[in-house]
């Protein structure tokens, strides 16, 4: 099992919890061969990825960041 | 009630705001940037990194356009699907970010029944068309019926401008290649056989663009094999419309997707309309081809007939058939 693990520390707790939220229906409708986690605490936002094989870990870790870059860009303009 | 679109099915992202007037929709601003692979057809990641990279600032843009505050903004709408997984997961992304950072309800929709609302909400005098729905991926015919809008006809395989575009690609057009063909066409007067291929209700394609790149191979001239891909391939699709109008005994047909801008189409649909004594419609060009105007106004209609969705269930599906969506805003 290949892992890799994220931790970002955002603005304020609203923001954390914003990026969170949005990315949660993501996580419970899981890519194949990966477990993803997420952990909030405060500003601190966790993000663990478990994959099968290297090549499925990219492949999530590119989603799940591609996401969070989305939703920050989103909170950003408004 | 102003709404917000996020359209992100497959190569355009698209944004729109939309107001409802007296029942009927009024595009306030509708804003797309479009996915242009270098070579080859459409890479799902490629794509997703695409509308990422505009998604932000095509929502700046659109409410900016909108000339309206997001505070005003009453609902978000975003595309549910049929599409492109990670083209939708953005959107979808996108969608849930500006819905919390707002605190403003959010609705996923069908992309198919977005394209015919948008021509109910937008034309008057259409009330209750057969859609023939053309675009890259999806080609079908669509009527309500029973409480829901059903495919009467489909592409067995692939859709007409996905049919289009890959026999552009074998003779080196750009993409869309639409539009060229269309023009290629113009110059050509000598039809040469193709598969004429409708089975039941439905259309396939795959046997003809196999025939038609044959006939490039075989030197034939680009302007015939164009003109007579798209003789071959309309007929296919007026006929199965037309016998889709007969069986539910409709009196209006409605253009929808991006080959609907073809001027060929547009007229064999329209004689065939007017053999039958019946309305055609086609709405405009920016509002026929992928755009988030058409899914705002279906969340609208959806939001306001009572559905509501929760962010954490405001998931995607690739896989999102026209006739799942219970079309609770008609009688």
């Amino acid at each position: 099992m290949k892992s890799a693990r994220f931790i970002f520390n955002f603005d304020s707790e609203k923001e954390a919890k914003i990026i969170a939220e949005t990315l949660h229906p993501e996580i419970k409708h899981n890519i194949p061969k990966t477990n993803v986690e997420i952990s909030l605490s405060g500003c601190k936002f966790s993000l663990h990825i478990e994959a099968n094989d290297l090549s499925s870990l990219r492949a999530a870790c590119n989603s799940y960041l591609r996401w969070i870059n989305t939703a920050l860009n989103v909170k950003k303009t408004v | 009630m102003l709404c917000i679109g996020i359209e992100g099915t497959a190569h355009t992202v698209g944004i729109g705001v939309v107001k409802q007037n007296n029942g009927k929709c009024s595009v306030l601003s509708n804003v797309l940037k479009i996915y242009r692979p270098e070579q080859g057809g459409i890479h799902p990641r490629e794509a997703a990194n695409h509308h990422t990279l505009y998604i932000a600032d095509l929502i700046s843009e659109s409410v900016k356009k909108a000339n309206v505050s997001f505070s005003e903004i009453d609902l978000i709408s975003f595309s549910k699907g049929p599409g492109l997984g990670p083209c939708l997961r953005t959107g979808a992304t996108a969608a849930r970010a500006l819905s919390l950072t707002l605190g403003k309800p959010i609705i996923g929709v069908n992309h198919c029944v977005a394209h015919l609302e948008i021509g109910r909400g937008t034309l008057s005098d259409c009330t209750d068309p057969v859609l023939l729905y053309t675009s890259g991926a999806n080609t079908q015919v669509i009527a309500f019926a029973e409480g829901r809008y059903r495919v009467f006809g489909e592409t067995l395989d692939i859709g007409i401008g996905n049919c289009l575009d890959k026999f552009g690609r074998t003779v080196g057009l750009d993409f869309p290649c639409g539009p060229a063909i269309e023009k290629l066409a113009i110059n050509g007067n000598k039809y040469l056989d193709l598969p004429y291929s409708i089975k039941g209700m439905d259309i396939a394609f795959s046997g003809l663009l196999t025939a038609a790149e044959q006939y490039y191979r075989a030197n034939k001239s680009l302007e015939d094999i164009c003109y007579s891909i798209q003789e071959t391939t309309f007929a296919a699709l007026t006929e199965v419309t037309e016998r889709a109008m007969a069986h539910t005994e409709k009196d209006e047909v409605l253009l929808g997707g991006g080959v609907a801008a073809n001027k060929k189409l547009r007229e064999m649909v329209q004689t065939m309309a007017k053999e039958r004594g019946a309305s055609f419609f086609v709405p405009t060009k920016d509002l026929c081809i992928d755009n988030g105007a058409m899914i705002a106004w279906l969340g609208v209609l959806m939001y306001k007939s009572g559905i509501r969705l929760k962010v954490e269930d405001s998931f995607i599906d690739q896989r999102f058939r026209t006739d799942m969506v219970d079309v609770t805003w008609r009688e």
